[in-house]
């Protein structure tokens, strides 16, 4: 399963490597990194949507989260990569705008890695 | 007992001296007299200016009291020049007043009612208006003197309403009692009555005995000027009775000259002659040569009947003498009448005659004489009455000034409130501004301190398996295993204090924001480091708030800035206002839908030769020229009413020039730019 993390916060991908670490090294899932929206798009562009997944952060400089969401809902349509909005702005508002935007699941800051690795599960299996 | 305590208890013995002498001038002058008189002796010899003004005011007053009248101006003199460099003007009223009483004595009547309605307008300045009612009587007097009845009466009436207000019963006798003898002096015989027996009573309930035997007196007389002849004896006996009592040797002879003449109508010449002697003796005794000559002719109209009797011709050429001496023209005229009675009684015809001719003479001067005086009364009341309309002119313009005076002034005190509550309102507006930007801060803080917090639960927990692998890797004895687990570990470490470090700083910048700033401490900051973390704080601020807005911004830092020396939360308000204010212009000119616009907020740094070049620019809208020079005016916005407090850039104004000698610059072009430099002085830095 690839797995593409979207976060301005650098320390993002040593946290992933090492909570997912085990899973890493079995093999069950390849991580990539972005730092921002721009970068996610040129990543998936690049690797043609191998990205099965998509976490994505919400506030960062230049293209929101949710811009990316809505782009890549819009744009890759049959069928769209999954989107999980990862965020450290929980609130109402943000959570609304992310699901009609069609983002699949809407995570707080911070993460809750037994949860999150619950979800992927039913999300990739289910 | 130092020096400056005994002048002190000197001081207020003289003050005391003085209050009992003024307290009883009017009742024992006498004894005033010796009050005031040890009071001014003790004041000279302390140089007590405010106690020698006042000692010499009460003892003038006794000197005029006892006819001393060229004794009492120099001291009355000397008073007026202290109470005027001690501007008391109360002090000066009364003894304005009292010179003008002076005056009359003097026979001066214009000087006197001049002097009194200068004392009047005193009083009434200072709103002393028991002096004012005095002063008022005394010009009545003046005026009654001048046979100007109707003024008299007018300012009578005056002083009396004044006394009645302040209910002084005492004092109300005084106008009363002349208003009397005005009526009395007009043969209204009645209407005298009425009012010297309202000042009887008057002063009968203040016990004032000497006045009480006067107003007796008076009443004994206008009965006997009524031809109620034995009401008359009784109220001038009774005058006699008390005035005897008090010692007051004139009003005993006046009662007693009256007594005579009521004696001598009803036929009693044995009576009428045993008052009339006994008068005279009190007469002469006190010196009252116009008293004595007229019951010296009196006595001598008892004995019409024994025309050659030397004892009549005695008392007549005495009275000739006295009234020769004195300059009385009406009373040696009345002498020359007696004589002329005196020498027919006598059958000497001729001595008669002669006497008659020159009788008639005198009549005729004095006829003219009368003639003359109320010309010039009137032309002493005509001056007076200019001298007062001049001086009511000035009052009138002075009340106006003052009016004037009072208006300025209950406007500016009206001003200084409001002047009190808009710097109330403006402190209120500060703080709201900074409220305002603690809001923003909060908003994005709030948030902001969620991933960092990501951090430290995460890498906490990771670190806490990772030890757990480590261990079972320390039994497996994989040692290559374990140093890339605690390896792992350490990192993890690092990692999580650097975030608990940078959430205690996020946590901090917020307390400091709302902390008062002007206590604050310079203390050595890394500048970019400061404006890095405001930019984020604004950035994700302003994002909590505004879900839609969007802005890129870069920063380029100079990492040859170093530590400068800065109060960091002061300079993080100018920083986090400057991004503020740059991304809500971007985020406007966003909404505008200006195809292909990227908005873009851009921070830079740069070492300066002398300081630190901080620049907040931003591609918005700009700022038009016309109200470039007011942004840093406090309360001066272009946000719509409510989104600023117009306070902001005032703020950043003074924090960056007032507080570190700074600079602040704008550099714009409309719809394209907005920059700003902030330049903090520094010194170069040492490598």
């Amino acid at each position: 399963m690839n797995i593409l993390v979207v976060d301005d916060e650098a320390d993002m991908k040593s946290l992933f490597e090492q909570r997912f670490r085990k899973e890493i090294r079995d093999g069950h899932i390849q991580f990539a990194f972005a730092n921002s929206g721009e970068e996610a798009l040129t990543y998936m562009n690049r690797h043609d949507h191998e990205a099965v997944l998509i976490l994505s952060d919400i506030n960062m400089p230049g293209m929101t989260g949710l811009e990316l969401l809505k782009h890549i809902k819009q744009k890759y349509e049959a069928p769209p990569p999954v989107v999980m909005m990862v965020t450290a702005y929980g609130d109402e508002e943000n959570y609304n705008r992310a699901m009609e935007l069609g983002a699949d699941d809407f995570l707080t800051k911070p993460i809750d890695f037994a949860l999150l690795k619950e979800k992927l599960n039913t999300k990739v299996n289910g | 007992m130092s020096k400056d305590v005994a002048i002190e208890l000197l001081e207020k013995k003289i003050d005391a001296l003085n209050k009992q002498a003024w307290d009883v001038r009017v009742y024992d002058s006498l004894k005033s007299m010796a009050l005031s008189n040890e009071s001014v002796e003790l004041a000279k010899s302390i140089n007590y200016h405010s106690g020698l003004a006042h000692g010499l005011k009460s003892l003038g007053f006794c000197l005029l009291r006892t006819a001393n009248n060229n004794e009492a101006l120099p001291l009355l003199q000397e008073a007026l020049t202290l109470f005027g460099s001690l501007h008391d003007l109360k002090g000066e009223a009364v003894v304005i007043g009292y010179l003008g009483i002076l005056q009359r004595n003097c026979g001066n009547f214009g000087e006197a009612l001049e002097l009194l309605f200068k004392a009047l307008e005193r009083s009434e300045q200072t709103a002393f208006t028991e002096n004012a009612g005095t002063d008022h009587y005394q010009i009545g007097v003046t005026y009654k003197y001048l046979g100007n009845f109707e003024k008299a009466l007018d300012s009578l009436y005056k002083s009396l309403s004044i006394f009645r207000e302040l209910n002084n019963r005492l004092l109300q006798s005084y106008p009363i009692n002349v208003i009397g003898s005005i009526y009395f002096e007009n043969e209204d015989y009645t209407q005298a009555l009425k009012y010297y027996q309202e000042g009887l009573m008057l002063r009968q309930e203040s016990q004032d005995k000497l006045g009480e035997s006067g107003s007796l007196d008076n009443i004994g007389f206008t009965h006997f000027k009524l031809n109620i002849h034995r009401e008359a004896i009784y109220y001038c006996t009774e005058s006699l009775v008390i005035s005897e009592r008090t010692g007051d040797k004139r009003s005993q002879a006046n009662a007693m000259h009256h007594l005579a003449e009521i004696y001598k109508k009803t036929g009693n010449a044995v009576l009428a002659t045993k008052f009339s002697n006994d008068s005279l003796q009190i007469r002469k005794q006190i010196g009252d040569k116009r008293g004595e000559t007229e019951i010296l002719i009196f006595l001598a109209s008892l004995q019409e009947t024994s025309g050659n009797n030397s004892e009549v011709f005695n008392w007549l050429d005495k009275a000739l003498n006295i009234s020769k001496e004195i300059k009385g023209i009406d009373l040696l005229s009345k002498t020359y009448f007696a004589l002329c009675e005196y020498y027919k009684q006598g059958g000497r015809f001729e001595e008669a005659i002669e006497q008659l001719e020159l009788h008639i003479l005198l009549e005729k001067e004095l006829h003219k004489n009368n003639v003359n005086q109320k010309i010039h009364n009137l032309e002493i009341s005509h001056n007076a009455e200019e001298a007062k309309k001049e001086a009511d002119t000035i009052r009138l313009r002075n009340k106006e000034l003052n009016d004037l005076n009072v208006e300025i002034r209950e406007q500016k005190e009206k001003l200084e409130i409001t002047l009190a509550d808009l710097k109330a309102t403006q402190a209120q507006l500060i703080q709201s501004e900074k409220m305002a930007s603690l809001g923003e801060l909060t908003a994005g803080i709030a948030h902001e301190i969620q991933n960092p917090l990501n951090f430290v639960n995460n890498f906490s927990e990771v670190s806490n398996e990772l030890i757990g692998e480590l261990v079972d890797e320390v039994d497996k004895g994989n040692t290559r295993e374990v140093k890339v687990l605690a390896k792992d570990v350490k990192q993890n470490l690092e990692k999580i204090l650097h975030h608990g470090k940078r959430a205690d700083s996020i946590v901090k910048g917020m307390l400091q924001h709302s902390r008062r700033s002007s206590s604050a401490a310079k203390e050595p900051t890394d500048i970019n480091k400061l404006a890095d973390e405001y930019l984020r704080l604004s950035y994700h601020g302003l994002r909590a708030k505004d879900k839609t807005f969007n802005a890129d911004y870069k920063s380029g830092p100079d990492d040859g800035i170093g530590m400068i020396d800065v109060v960091p939360q002061d300079i993080g308000r100018v920083l986090l206002n400057l991004f503020n204010n740059a991304f809500y212009s971007v985020a406007e000119k966003k909404k505008r839908g200006i195809e292909g616009y990227k908005p873009e907020v851009t921070l830079t740094t740069q070492r300066k030769e002398n300081g630190v070049l901080i620049r907040v620019r931003d591609n918005g809208l700009g700022i038009p020229k016309a109200v470039l020079d007011k942004i840093y005016q406090p309360f001066f916005t272009t946000k719509p009413t409510g989104e600023g407090t117009g306070l902001g850039l005032s703020m950043s104004y003074d924090i960056i020039t007032k507080g570190h000698g700074g600079t602040l610059e704008a550099r714009t072009k409309e719809s394209e730019y907005a920059e700003f430099d902030i330049l903090l002085p520094a010194k170069p830095t040492t490598p």
